[in-house]
């Protein structure tokens, strides 16, 4: 099938005084239209700098995409200018982030907000706030009539990021980027928030790229995992047959170290050590250093094993490859 | 005692300073925030300029803190006026010139002087070399009255708020809402012209801005969790403000203060400018531009005293600022990556 | 009636905060804690779950003495803690001790781990002197798994976890009894709130600790608590054993929050 969005072998860096920091070393991956691809990994992996790469929103001028491709509905978008990438910006890839308070202006009323995401791209003014009416109610707000002349503030979180989502979703895009949507919600209204955007993907036939630390939400709600570590993929495969059967170490790590019921009483996994510093990456395999299978083949680096639809591993041992021949 | 070894102890309290500033610069160094902030600042080409421009005036002023009881004329003579000091001509002369100005008939003066002469004939080089000292003073014993009750107050009313907060925000908003100048004019009055006196005025009217910014502070870190944390383990109230909160506040303290002693200088010259500032006989800035006044209206017009004056402050008051700016940059964490 | 009374008896607790109004308005109240009672027993870990603005950090808080209750009593081993003025209130402090979410907030930035773990020991007196303070700084940093040279570094040093591993030693430092753990891993990544966990279970056991758990992540009270209060608008709306409560909630708001945690099929 053709793949709406493409990464390959992206690369992001910062230049600091430390030296450069190689936040994205080579990430690859990709999103089908109408699918979920999910980013999981914890902090510092680089996986929100992947997805601001995606719409060239790196912090500038510390941050800078080395190299890579990023092809988006066939065309190499990494090669238009700043002006060209923002009529593709908010219409066909929008995003939202993590927290809706900082994101949304505070001295504006949500209808001039979200209307502006439709005339910035040429919607004309009446038309506008007729859609962004429609929107409110869409994405469930009580009294969308009276949310229209409101401000930011006037609204609960799980309200705010409501709005985001009807701000993200004004244009119609055809890829939505969501950077942990629900990380500073309540889990109940958490629920609603994701259940409202698989709805609401559903009905607009929208693919999405979810960057989140959360497998819980990872297993509801996407089709693909990506698995970030130091920079990395580390591992990829459909959500199912990545829960069932995680292959690299570090995967494993994660699932292990959850707590749970039938975990009662005895101690739970642990990764040892901590990821290693981003200006000064081992030379060999990443997670080596906090690997309890480590071999010897591991001082080098580990290639991206496997085929994009099925499994991609990045690990020397042989029961991680065995899977991906 | 007399009064050679009297003069000679008078020069303890400028190595005592230096003294204090080393030790205080050397371990400031030990601590991450102020080593990291140093470094930036070294690697800064406009806060190195600002530096090697300050470094100078103190020299200047620690050289005119430094001296000897001269018996001849009975009066302290310091480094300054032993290198600096020229006798004086009939009258003013411009700079490099060779005869005087503004005499009916210009006479022959004994050397050039490179900023010329003033009314008195005293070389205006010197003169404002001597006004550096003064800067300093004022600047630097305003500040010790400023910041430690901007401090007290400050920490006070926003670590206890209630009725303490209260009293000290009325106070200092009714202090704000009287034209600072006005009051420092009517301080001096009373207390008489002066060094001290200027730096009691200015100090009484200047702990506003600080304070304030200090209530700030201590409101938003009252509430951190390390404050909680510190509550919980027992530790009393006196503590967390003095181990705790203070070391927080102190970059943003410094920084102000810093900036705050450039205004201070210029306060001086305003002040001495008005005719309300140092007495006449300690060399000043203010009393230079004071005395342009008249000297503007002559022709030829005096211009050389005001130049030299206005050049003096505003050399180190741009230094103040862009090192107070550039030390800005070095902490602020926000633009630490 | 149990023949050892619980270490921890809390007795219709109430918290209220006045309403931001008009200068001139009726003095209107926010109710956040509205008549809360539960009792801990020792060495066993009670968990005070519910949503944000549900209260339950302020029941935490007004335990540790750092909020002052409206009405209702705290009984300490049987004795009333609310009020204690002086020496005595000192010497509960020692007792009860708090880890707080933020290990980033929670340290002061600009003391060294040495100073961080040994100010509670000063405090409250203990030791003859600095040095033995600090050699018991270092058995105790030890303890929560952190290198010996940490003790004259700054927390930015150290990576999230560690940071809550100083602030648990320094929560130790004062040999307390029972630990308000508020929301302790709620900033870390789950490889890190293994570890915190862990340490957690193995001080309870090793140490007797008993502990109160505020917290919203239900995975980790089922793994971890032995009795659960959920709250919701500043009441206890449902109590019991981890395992009754969350295999068979009564309360509806109870059963909507289990159901809203999404699960990890694996």
């Amino acid at each position: 099938m053709e793949k709406l969005l493409q990464v390959d072998d992206l690369r992001t860096w910062f230049r600091t005084s430390r030296g450069i920091v190689k936040a994205v070393d080579g990430v690859s991956f990709d999103v089908a239209p109408g699918k979920t691809r999910a980013i999981v990994g914890e902090s510092g992996c680089g996986k929100s700098i992947t997805a601001l790469s995606i719409l060239q929103l790196v912090p500038e001028p510390a941050g800078y995409i080395e190299s890579g491709k990023i092809h988006f509905g066939g065309e190499d978008i990494l090669e238009r200018s700043w002006t060209d990438m923002r009529g593709l910006r908010g219409r066909e890839i929008a995003m939202i982030f993590q927290e809706p308070m900082t994101s949304l202006n505070p001295t504006r009323t949500i209808g001039w907000q979200l209307s502006e995401a439709m005339t910035v791209h040429g919607k004309d003014a009446p038309a506008a706030r007729a859609r962004a009416l429609e929107l409110l109610e869409r994405v469930g707000l009580r009294d969308p009539n009276a949310a229209l002349r409101q401000y930011p503030h006037e609204l609960s979180g799980g309200m705010r990021q409501r709005v985001m989502i009807a701000i993200a979703l004004a244009n119609r895009p055809k890829l939505l980027i969501a950077d942990e949507p629900t990380t500073a919600l309540d889990v109940t209204v958490q629920a609603q928030i994701m259940s409202l955007i698989k709805e609401l993907q559903d009905e607009l036939g929208m693919a999405m790229l979810l960057i989140t630390h959360d497998l819980g939400i990872v297993s509801e709600v996407a089709h693909d995992v990506s698995v970030m570590y130091a920079g990395q993929v580390v591992e990829a495969a459909p959500t199912r047959d990545l829960f069932h059967d995680p292959r690299h170490p570090y995967t494993q790590g994660l699932f292990a170290s959850l707590p749970a019921r039938n975990r009662r009483g005895k101690d739970l996994m642990t990764l040892d050590g901590i990821v290693p510093d981003a200006a000064n990456w081992p030379t060999g395999c990443r997670f080596a250093e906090r690997c309890a299978h480590r071999l010897d083949a591991c001082s080098a680096p580990p290639a991206l094993h496997g085929s994009g639809t099925h499994r991609q591993v990045r690990c020397h041992l042989p029961s991680a490859m065995e899977v991906t021949k | 005692m007399s009064p050679t070894l009297l003069h000679l102890l008078y020069n303890l309290s400028p190595l005592a300073l230096i003294g204090v500033a080393v030790v205080i610069f050397l371990r400031a160094r030990q601590t991450p925030l102020w080593g990291e902030a140093f470094r930036r600042l070294a690697r800064n080409p406009s806060a190195r300029v600002a530096m090697a421009v300050i470094g100078i005036y103190a020299t200047i002023g620690i050289a005119d803190s430094v001296g000897w009881y001269d018996a001849t004329t009975q009066e302290r003579r310091t480094v300054i006026d032993a290198i600096f000091e020229r006798k004086p001509e009939r009258t003013y002369s411009a700079p490099l010139a060779e005869m005087t100005t503004g005499e009916a008939k210009p006479q022959k003066i004994r050397e050039k002087h490179i900023l010329g002469t003033d009314s008195i004939g005293a070389d205006v080089f010197y003169r404002t070399l001597k006004g550096v000292r003064t800067a300093f003073q004022i600047g630097g014993m305003t500040v010790l009255i400023v910041t430690p009750l901007a401090l007290l107050l400050g920490l006070t009313a926003g670590y206890y708020g209630k009725w303490r907060d209260d009293v000290i925000t009325y106070i200092y908003t009714v202090l704000s809402s009287v034209p600072g100048i006005l009051l420092q004019i009517a301080m001096v009055l009373v207390l008489g012209k002066g060094i001290i006196q200027i730096c009691l005025a200015l100090g009484i009217t200047r702990w506003v801005g600080l304070c304030r910014m200090v209530r700030g502070e201590t409101i938003k870190h009252r509430e951190r969790e390390y404050v909680r944390s510190a509550k919980a383990l027992g530790v009393t109230d006196m503590v967390i403000l003095v181990r705790h909160i203070l070391p927080n506040l102190l970059p943003v303290v410094i920084i102000s203060t810093t900036l705050g002693f450039s205004n201070l200088v210029l306060s001086e010259a305003i002040l001495s400018y008005l005719g309300v500032g140092v007495p006449d006989n300690v060399g000043s800035w203010g009393n230079m531009i004071d005395a342009a006044r008249d000297e503007l209206a002559r022709d030829p017009v005096i211009w050389w005293n005001l130049t030299a004056a206005t050049g003096a402050i505003t050399g180190l008051a741009l230094s103040l600022n862009l090192f107070g700016d550039a030390l800005r940059d070095a902490v602020d964490p926000r633009l630490r990556s | 009636m149990s023949t050892t009374p619980p270490m921890l008896d809390v007795r219709h607790l109430v918290k209220q905060f006045p309403k931001r109004g008009g200068m001139f308005g009726k003095r209107e109240v926010f109710t956040a804690v509205d008549d809360v009672s539960f009792q801990v027993n020792r060495g066993t870990t009670l968990a005070l779950v519910g949503e944000s603005g549900s209260g339950k950090s302020t029941v935490g808080m007004m335990l540790l003495g750092l909020l002052e209750t409206t009405s209702g009593d705290v009984l300490y081993e049987g004795r009333p803690v609310i009020g204690l003025r002086g020496p005595e209130r000192l010497a509960l402090r020692r007792k009860l001790q708090v880890v707080f979410q933020d290990p980033f907030a929670s340290l002061n930035a600009r003391m060294t781990v040495a100073e961080l773990v040994m100010e509670g020991m000063r405090v409250h007196k203990m030791y003859a002197n600095d040095a033995e303070r600090r050699a018991r700084a270092q058995e105790l940093l030890g303890q929560v798994g952190m290198p010996a040279h940490a003790l004259d570094r700054y927390p930015h040093e150290f990576s999230g976890g560690q940071r809550q591993r100083i602030a648990i030693a320094r929560a130790l430092s004062v040999e307390p009894e029972f630990l308000v753990l508020d929301e302790p891993t709620s900033a870390l990544d789950v490889s890190v709130q293994s570890q915190v966990l862990n340490l957690l279970r193995r001080l309870q056991r090793e140490r007797g600790l008993t502990y109160l758990f505020v917290t919203h992540n239900l995975a980790v009270v089922d793994y971890l608590a032995d009795e659960v209060c959920v709250m919701e608008k500043g009441k206890i709306i449902e109590r019991g054993m981890v395992e009754d409560v969350f295999d068979h909630p009564q309360h509806v708001t109870t059963q909507r929050l289990l159901a809203a945690v999404p699960k990890v099929e694996m």
